[in-house]
C-alpha cells in the first residue's frame, strides 16, 4: 500500500461515495462532482483508492447489453473510517 | 424497442432444429425492426437495420452456435442493392479490439483498474446513443474514447521509452 493518506479528491470521492450505499459508477461520480473530477483521471484515483482499500470496485454483467459490464465502486468500511477521521480533523469531505 | 436478443435465440435447447430456430429468429428480428432498428445479438455485437428478407433476398443469415450475422450477398452483374433495400450491419461497440489489445499487454491489475472502466464506458454510452438514434452522438463518443486514451498510452510508452533509455545509459 502507498501513502494511506486521502487526498481533497480522493476525500471527495469517498464522500460522494458514502451518500450513495449502492455504489456508483465512474462516470456518475464525474457528474456529480461538477467538474472537479475529469473522466481521464477519475479511474486513476478509484484505482488508487481501490488500492488503499478505501473502494472496492463490482462489475456486474448486463444479459441484456451488449458491451463490456460497467463497474460499480462502493466504500468499504475502512474507507468509512477515513471519512470519519478526515470529518474529525476538520478537512472537507462534502461533496465536491 | 425490444431487448430480447436474438442470439439467445440460436442458445435455445437444442430440441429444435436449426431450420425452425432461424425462423424463430426471423419472427423476432421483423417484430424488432417494427418497434425499432436496433437489436442486439449477443454481449459484443448488435445489429442495426435489420434487412427485408421477403423484399430483398441480398442479405444472407449466418447462424452459428455464438451469434447470429448478416451478409451482404452482391451478385457481380449488380454491384447497386437494390433501391430500396436497407444496409445490415453488425457492429462492435468501439474499445473491442482495443480490450483485447490492452488486456494482452498491460498486467492485469493495471488493465482491471485503468483501462477497463474507461472502454466499459465508452461502449455504454455509445450503446445508449445508437439506442437513442443519436448516430452523430455515438460517432463522437467512439472519436471521443480514442482521444482520451491513445494520448495517455502514447505518454506511457514515451515515458518507458525515456526510462530504458535513460537506465541503458546509467548501466553503461
Amino acid at each position: 500500500m502507498g501513502n494511506p493518506f486521502a487526498t481533497g479528491t480522493e476525500l471527495a470521492i469517498l464522500g460522494m461515495l458514502r451518500d450513495e450505499p449502492a455504489g456508483m459508477y465512474g462516470l456518475e461520480l464525474v457528474r456529480e462532482s461538477g467538474g472537479r473530477l475529469a473522466r481521464g483521471t477519475v479511474y486513476v484515483l478509484l484505482g488508487r483508492l481501490e488500492e488503499k482499500g478505501y473502494v472496492r470496485s463490482k462489475v456486474q454483467r448486463n444479459a441484456e447489453h451488449p458491451g463490456l459490464p460497467r463497474p460499480r465502486y462502493a466504500l468499504t468500511a475502512q474507507g468509512q473510517r477515513v471519512l470519519e477521521a478526515a470529518q474529525l480533523m476538520g478537512l472537507p469531505v462534502a461533496r465536491a | 424497442m425490444t431487448r430480447d436478443t436474438p442470439g439467445s435465440s440460436s442458445h435455445q435447447p437444442n430440441d429444435a432444429e436449426p431450420g425452425q430456430q432461424i425462423e424463430r429468429l426471423l419472427v423476432e428480428l421483423r417484430e424488432s425492426e417494427k418497434q425499432g432498428w436496433v437489436h442486439f445479438v449477443g454481449r459484443r455485437e448488435f445489429v442495426t437495420r435489420i434487412a427485408a428478407f421477403d423484399a430483398d433476398k441480398s442479405t444472407r443469415l449466418i447462424l452459428d452456435a455464438k451469434s447470429v450475422r448478416f451478409q451482404r450477398v452482391v451478385p457481380h452483374n449488380q454491384r447497386q442493392p437494390k433501391a430500396g433495400a436497407r444496409a445490415t450491419r453488425i457492429r462492435r461497440p468501439p474499445g473491442t479490439h482495443l480490450a483485447r489489445g490492452a488486456a494482452f499487454l498491460l498486467t492485469k491489475e493495471a488493465y482491471r483498474r485503468y483501462v477497463y472502466p474507461v472502454i466499459a464506458d465508452l461502449q455504454h454510452e455509445y450503446i445508449e446513443a445508437v439506442v437513442a438514434g443519436e448516430e452523430l452522438r455515438a460517432r463522437w463518443i467512439a472519436v471521443r474514447g480514442w482521444l482520451q486514451v491513445i494520448p495517455g498510452w502514447l505518454v506511457a510508452f514515451a515515458g518507458g521509452l525515456v526510462g530504458w533509455v535513460v537506465k541503458k545509459m546509467l548501466s553503461s
